[in-house]
């Protein structure tokens, strides 16, 4: 699946020229803020917009010039669009009966696609009652019968708690081996894309702005945006000279190092929760004082004052406001970006 | 906010319900009352059940232009945004605002007078037509070969511009379907708009064709605001009388001329007196809304589709 040069442009939004490619077997997430141009990338692989210009490429085959039906495509749309007027049988059939197969084949699919995702119990079912969770499943279940090249999930889980999302999780990864197909799923929530990502593309403004393993996107972004995107809450310009084994940047009165060698202007990127505190003294230890506390998931989310600068640290132990810390932060965990 | 039971609310309310009832209550009550001890003498005319048979006849063609020419149209207007919207939107409106006797004039004047533009035409290419074959003539072959087409579009332009307005069927329907399809189409398109449009894209990715959409996506959900707006365009289009004062004041059918069933109530308030039209009038109203109403049961059409 490969997209070329794509352009679009509606009204004053202009997406792309974007280009990519999506490995067959593999499970790819856009990300991107709100508006950014995601879900209409999706619809323009899906066919429902017509690029202005650029390609749309599944399985070696030009498919820009094709009406979604002859696209070998499956979309899940935000909020599922179930047909809301037939049964959860109906709508997984759906796709086969279109193409005109025969009843007793389209039974026996629907059937066998209705035990692997375990929605069996609901066939009979209007589709109007259902949960968030199943309506997920049946909304998969209509779009994977029809054996597509590509699956694309708008925002799949935007609707669920947080715990049927959690136990979605496996069933949704395991699609591109078990289907054999591409799935594009398209969020702006950074767990669910950590979670099931084989690649991460990360979206903003109609542009590419960084793609890779979801390890490297995470953990050591190219790119300012996706530095700020995926949560790295320090974010610190500074000027970076090599050392030997890396560099060493300057903040206000402190001095870091780094295990990546960089010269020059660069931001420095810190996850929150990759401070530790430590009663030792030693390199990269930051001692300050600590401004505030907000009780979070993950620990207790605390401000920092230390040397003129102000960190986010996300630490196991309780602190209060007022109380002097010591952090620290292995240099391999001192991300550089350099600034243009 | 105001809430319910507030005295300004009961007030409102108070003024509204008894003009209401004063406006449109009591007249109708008050017909029907009249007029129903009559209603088996009214139905004993045949001249008043010619008239309503062909009201029903051309409201029920007049319906079935509204659906054929609204429903591609309502969901243009629905479902895409494109330069002119706001002019076809304006278009589709001008009918509600027209007086109707201009609705009459016009109709008269596009499609049966000398001004008929599109007659005019489609006349000079059937007599072109016919100097093309006479100067064929000469050419044996080419001429036996092509003779036939060429009389036969020389018949069928004919045929079109034969087609008589005033005082016909044809003229009558084109007044009503005029003055009609608006309700047909704002009904539709409201209906459309309510569709989810990612269901048509859903339906297509899994491999069906936009017509198979529309049938098996779009119909199912929206063919009861489609039965109903008919059957408004179908009530308009009976209630009709001023375009037909001009168009059809008398539709020749069945080898009779026959009045249109307003324009026969009137005839009878005008030439006879008001209790004899009382009688045709609460007759009229009573099969209109017994027709109404075994439609809407038919259909389970409940308010607002």
């Amino acid at each position: 699946m490969r997209l070329i040069n794509i352009e679009l442009r509606i009204g004053s939004f202009k997406l792309g020229p974007l280009s990519t490619s999506m490995a067959n077997r593999t499970y790819n997430v856009i990300m991107g803020p709100t508006g950014s141009g995601k879900s209409t990338l999706l619809k323009v692989i899906a066919g429902a917009y017509r690029p202005n210009s650029g390609s749309v490429i599944v399985d070696g085959v030009d498919v820009t010039n094709k009406p979604p039906e002859l696209r070998g495509i499956a979309y899940v749309p935000q909020g599922y669009a179930l047909f809301d007027h037939m049964t959860v049988y109906g709508n997984i059939e759906y796709g086969l009966k279109v193409r005109g197969m025969p009843k007793s084949i389209r039974a026996r699919e629907v059937y066998r696609i209705a035990e692997d995702l375990g929605i069996v119990n609901l066939l009979n079912r209007k589709v109007n009652g259902l949960s968030g969770g199943e309506s997920q499943k049946v909304a998969l279940a209509r779009a994977l019968i029809v054996r597509p090249r590509v699956l694309l999930l708008d925002e799949p889980m935007s609707m669920m708690d947080v715990s049927t999302r959690e136990s979605l999780i496996p069933t949704l990864r395991e699609i591109p081996r078990k289907y054999d197909t591409v799935v594009i799923h398209v969020t702006h929530d950074r767990d669910e894309a950590y979670a099931l990502a084989d690649k991460v593309t990360i979206i903003n403004n109609g542009q590419l702005i960084e793609e890779g393993e979801p390890e490297e996107v995470f953990t050591r972004p190219k790119r300012l945006f996706t530095a700020q995107f995926v949560g790295f809450t320090n974010i610190i310009p500074a000027k970076a000279v090599k050392t030997q084994g890396g560099s060493m940047v300057h903040i206000g009165d402190l001095t870091l190092h780094s295990s990546e060698c960089v010269e020059g202007n660069v931001y420095v990127c810190i996850r929150p929760e990759w401070f530790n505190v430590t009663n030792e003294g030693g390199l990269n230890v930051i001692e300050g004082t600590v401004l505030d506390v907000e009780r979070g998931r993950m620990g207790y989310r605390v401000r920092v004052s230390a040397g003129g600068v102000t960190f986010n640290a996300v630490v196991q132990s309780k602190l209060s406001s007022g109380d002097a810390v010591k952090l620290s932060i292995p240099p391999d965990m001192v991300h550089l970006i350099p600034a243009y | 906010m105001v809430y319910a039971g507030e005295l300004p609310l009961r007030v409102a309310l108070a003024v509204s319900i008894l003009i209401l009832l004063l406006l449109i209550v009591y007249p109708i009550v008050l017909l029907i009352t009249l007029g129903s001890a009559q209603l088996a003498s009214a139905l004993s005319v045949g001249s008043f059940i010619d008239a309503i048979e062909v009201t029903v006849i051309m409201s029920t063609l007049s319906a079935l232009v509204a659906i054929v020419m609204g429903t591609p149209l309502a969901y243009l207007l629905a479902r895409y945004e494109f330069r002119f919207k706001q002019i076809l939107d304006s278009i589709i409106d001008i009918p509600i605002m027209v007086p109707h006797i201009i609705v009459g004039i016009m109709i008269v004047l596009a499609f049966a007078s000398r001004y008929n533009i599109i007659f005019n035409t489609l006349n000079l290419i059937a007599h072109k037509l016919m100097l093309i074959d006479a100067a064929l003539s000469r050419y044996g072959l080419l001429h036996a070969l092509l003779s036939p087409v060429l009389n036969a579009l020389v018949n069928l332009l004919t045929g079109i511009t034969g087609i008589r307005f005033v005082n016909t069927l044809w003229g009558a329907v084109a007044a009503v379907a005029f003055l009609s399809s608006t309700y047909y189409i704002r009904v539709v398109e409201a209906a459309i708009s309510m569709v989810n449009p990612e269901m048509e894209i859903v339906a297509r990715t899994l491999g069906a064709s936009p017509s198979r959409v529309f049938i098996s996506i779009t119909l199912p959900k929206v063919w009861k605001a489609m039965a109903n707006g008919a059957l408004l365009s179908w009530a308009r289009s009976v209630s009709e009388a001023g375009a037909l004062f001009i168009v059809a004041y008398s539709i020749y059918f069945n080898g009779n001329y026959i009045y249109p069933a307003s324009v026969y109530i009137y005839e009878s308030y005008v030439g006879v007196g008001l209790a004899n039209a009382v009688k045709y009038s609460a007759a009229l109203l009573i099969i209109v809304l017994i027709i109404f109403v075994a439609y809407r049961v038919a259909l389970g059409i409940r308010r607002g589709g």
